[in-house]
């Protein structure tokens, strides 16, 4: 009787899983084919709407980059010299020091000889204490806001009380903006008086040469987690965020890369600086606040402005980061859970939140032991070979099949890895990312699970190791 | 093998489902990875091509400009499959140019229009932009009634190609089209969409003016209009802007006019500024401090003593600059030893715009 109901129990999970496996990618591979009709569009129309012809219009408004700098010494000034460089025809930069225990502030008073100023804050938002301005005597569009250590959230927060333009750019102080990075996400503020929010496009700066604080040749990494990343962040921007997109479900404005209306930003009091994943909250927030009131409001995703990043290389680091994305996932779900399914929300209550919670939130769960309840199934012998090999190798083709269309998206527009040899191992990338890199990510996904339900709350580290000094 | 799987899937249907499936995903992969490799193949044949082209077409276009090499030897050098490719390489730098040489680069992609307005008829919108703007950038008069046709196209984006195209001081004779369909761009960013009216120049402002005192036109589109006239300098549209201060509800067309007679009003309407800093919005009332401080005078250095106090920050920093710009730099001194926003906002002044603008 009870081995009958395992038995039971094992099939119908069996099929759980099964049916969540087909969902998933099904949901993959509907926004997959939702971008490649998008990014055709996109590519004809960047022929007719250059972003150079932007910057000769004087009535291009005004941008506040806002970087969060926290122990970031060895990349800080690259990056900010990275910024002095953009193409735009008005902007400032606010380096937030959030607390470092380095020598962050330093290093940027030396490299820009910064010197205290009065600044008034023209935003409320409730923030850790302030000990001083600095603006650049050489840059004096260049600013460091010193402050008592209270997260990324707090420091970017302080930015946007001090930001004095209509938008406010927000970036990871050890992130590289390509040079029309600025011009080519100003866009849909231009087109649409309702955009209130727009993202740009994350790349891995692992492995390409930078000089002068710009990526000047772009390469796969040589670290094989690295590489799996490229083939990461290609299907979670290319794919997906442009999927979700033309959809218009957009759920998150990167926290590494994105632009807000500034009084949108002031009015939802800033990123909520108790969650670690705090991007996907305000973007969810501002949506909600804008629908409650009846507001029209637009989240952008645009493909081609680009942020440079440093991924982890080691199974640690990345690990870390995908338990605490995950927990992050988890916290923005406490919060928001009642637009899951609610038609309010529109597309995005009603296709991107249930495929959050459903599929991303409780996937890692329900992946993890259907591959135990797989493998008590064949080794009990209730599954015979034939259905072993079929379903690894429907496993296998999904994965891969996604991770192909997503370099073939790249290869569409953008072209960035112009070496054959490059492209080569893109593609074998994305056959073998299927078996171990895939269930590591579920096995971290998980450990973030337990974490937040163990109230787990830190950020945990990375170690940087600064851009300076050619091929990285 | 083939016999083996076939009897496998006769025995399962699930078996049969999840084999199409897999069969089909990997069609998919493999459909993928061809075209990428297209794509791959086709981008550096095509850059090859190209490079190739452009170093033939190079010195014979810089000889037309010189007046070396007649028109008809460039136009030999254009294969007819290579043609519209040659009008975006005369694209690209037709701008550089001024005056005659500016007209020789346009008469060279001359033989080659019909093929670009062709492309006006295309069913894709971005093609249809794009005929538009290359027709507008190197095009002569003659299709003038073809591209004022696309500022009423069904697709936005062609409209505001066109429309982005054509607002350019050296066009002028497009502005009333333009002004005329005006209500088409609303969803434009206002500052955006101002900038590209004052760009077409002094021209323009007797039919901003009478869009802007026209109670009939939409709120949003006079208020676009008053930043236009702001940027333009229109003194004459003061006496306008007096009379919407002071009777106008909207709060954005209020402000807008407030902000245009801070830049082109007179004493004479301090009167205004003054109602205004004590309006509901806050944006009218940082317009009115800011309005105050061109237009008042020493008797309304308390009234902005008083608007620094304002609850909304960017009121108190318009007031204060304000009272910087009005010699009451004594009463921000006195500020200063405070150690409160407040305190550090008349430092801030008073150290010459620490801030950014």
């Amino acid at each position: 009787m009870i081995e009958s109901f395992a038995w039971g129990f094992l099939h119908a999970f069996n099929w759980l899983v099964l049916g969540y496996f087909a969902l998933l990618n099904v949901t993959y591979l509907v926004t997959t084919l939702a971008a490649f009709r998008v990014i055709r569009r996109y590519t004809q129309r960047l022929k007719t709407v250059q972003a150079h012809q932007l910057l000769a219009a004087s009535g291009s408004p005004p941008i506040t980059i806002v970087g969060a700098a926290f122990n970031e010494q060895a990349t800080v000034v690259d990056a900010v010299r990275s910024l002095l460089n953009l193409e735009y025809p008005s902007y400032a930069i606010y380096i937030v020091n959030d607390g470092s225990k380095d020598d962050t502030l330093g290093v940027m008073q030396r490299a820009y000889e910064m010197e205290p100023v009065d600044l008034f804050p023209t935003g409320t938002i409730p923030t850790g204490r302030v000990r001083g301005v600095y603006r650049s005597r050489t840059h004096p569009s260049l600013y460091v806001i010193d402050k008592e250590n209270g997260g990324a959230a707090d420091a970017r927060n302080t930015g946007f009380n001090y930001a004095r333009t209509p938008l406010v750019c927000v970036i990871d102080a050890d992130s590289l903006l390509e040079r029309d990075s600025l011009l080519r996400i100003a866009r849909p503020f231009l087109e649409d008086r309702d955009t209130v929010a727009a993202g740009g496009i994350i790349r891995v700066i692992n492995g390409c040469t930078v000089e002068s604080g710009f990526v000047t040749d772009i390469r796969l990494p040589k670290n094989l987690l690295a590489r799996f990343q490229v083939l990461e962040y290609l299907r979670a921007f290319l794919s997906s965020r442009v999927g979700w997109d033309s959809l218009e479900a957009n759920f998150l404005v990167s926290g590494a890369f994105g632009v807000f209306r500034r009084d949108v930003l002031i009015e939802a009091n800033g990123y909520d600086r108790t969650t670690i994943g705090e991007d996907m909250e305000l973007t969810l927030r501002i949506q909600r606040t804008q629908q409650d009131r009846g507001a029209r409001h637009r989240v952008a995703f645009i493909p081609d402005p680009v942020c440079w990043t440093e991924v982890p290389e080691t199974l640690s680091q990345l690990g870390r980061q995908r338990d605490r994305w995950h927990r992050g996932l988890l916290q923005v779900f406490e919060r928001h859970r009642d637009m899951v399914g609610n038609p309010r929300y529109g597309p995005l209550g009603m296709v991107a939140m249930p495929y959050l919670f459903f599929l991303e939130l409780y996937g890692p769960v329900i992946e993890v032991l259907g591959y135990i309840a797989f493998a008590i199934t064949v080794i009990a012998g209730a599954a015979t070979l034939p259905y072993v090999l079929a379903f690894t190798a429907l496993a296998f083709g999904f994965g891969m099949a996604l991770s192909i269309a997503a370099i073939a998206l790249e290869e569409l527009i953008f072209r960035r890895y112009a070496r054959s040899t490059d492209l080569a191992q893109l593609f074998l990338l994305g056959i073998v990312e299927a078996f171990g890199y895939r269930q590591l990510n579920s096995w971290w996904r998980i450990r973030g699970t337990i974490s937040y339900f163990r109230g787990i709350n830190t950020w945990g580290t990375m170690e940087r190791r600064g851009f300076r000094g050619g091929t990285r | 093998m083939v016999d083996w799987l076939a009897r496998l899937a006769a025995q399962d249907r699930l078996l049969t489902i999840v084999g199409i499936a897999t069969a089909l995903l990997f069609a998919i992969a493999l459909l993928f990875a061809l075209l990428t490799i297209a794509l791959r193949l086709r981008s550096l044949r095509l850059a090859t091509v190209r490079t190739r082209l452009e170093q033939t077409w190079e010195p014979l276009v810089l000889g037309a400009l010189t007046g070396d090499v007649s028109p008809e030897a460039v136009r030999n050098a254009v294969a007819p499959r290579d043609s519209l490719f040659f009008v975006a390489y005369v694209l690209r730098f037709v701008n550089r140019f001024v005056g005659e040489e500016r007209n020789t680069m346009r008469q060279l992609t001359r033989p080659y229009l019909p093929l670009v307005a062709a492309q006006l008829k295309s069913r894709s919108a971005e093609s249809r932009a794009h005929a538009v703007q290359t027709l507008v950038l190197v095009g002569m008069e003659e299709y003038d009634r073809e591209v004022l046709s696309a500022l009423d196209d069904p697709s936005l984006t062609v409209a505001m190609v066109a429309a982005r195209t054509l607002a350019s001081k050296e066009q002028t004779r497009f502005a009333p089209e333009i002004l005329g369909r005006i209500h088409r761009f609303e969803h434009w960013n206002p500052l955006y969409l101002a900038s590209l009216f004052s760009g077409m120049g002094s021209d323009v402002v007797p039919a901003l003016r009478q869009i802007y005192q026209d109670p009939s036109s939409d709120r949003r589109v006079r208020r676009v209009v008053a930043d236009a006239l702001h940027d333009l300098d229109d003194i004459e549209s003061a006496a306008t802007a007096h009379t919407i201060a002071l009777a106008e509800e909207d709060v954005e067309l209020l402000a807008a006019s407030m902000r245009l007679l801070a830049r082109v009003g007179g004493p004479a309407d301090s009167g205004v500024a003054r109602r205004a800093l004590g309006h509901d919005s806050a944006l009218v009332r940082l317009r009115a401090a800011d309005a105050l401080g061109e237009l008042g005078g020493p008797q309304d250095l308390l009234r902005l003593r008083a608007a620094i106090d304002d609850p909304e920050p960017w009121v108190s920093l318009a007031a204060a600059r304000a009272l910087s710009r009005l010699g009451g730099r004594d009463i921000l001194e006195s500020l200063c030893q405070e150690e409160t926003p407040r305190g550090s906002l008349a430092r801030e002044i008073l150290s010459a715009g620490a801030g950014p603008a």
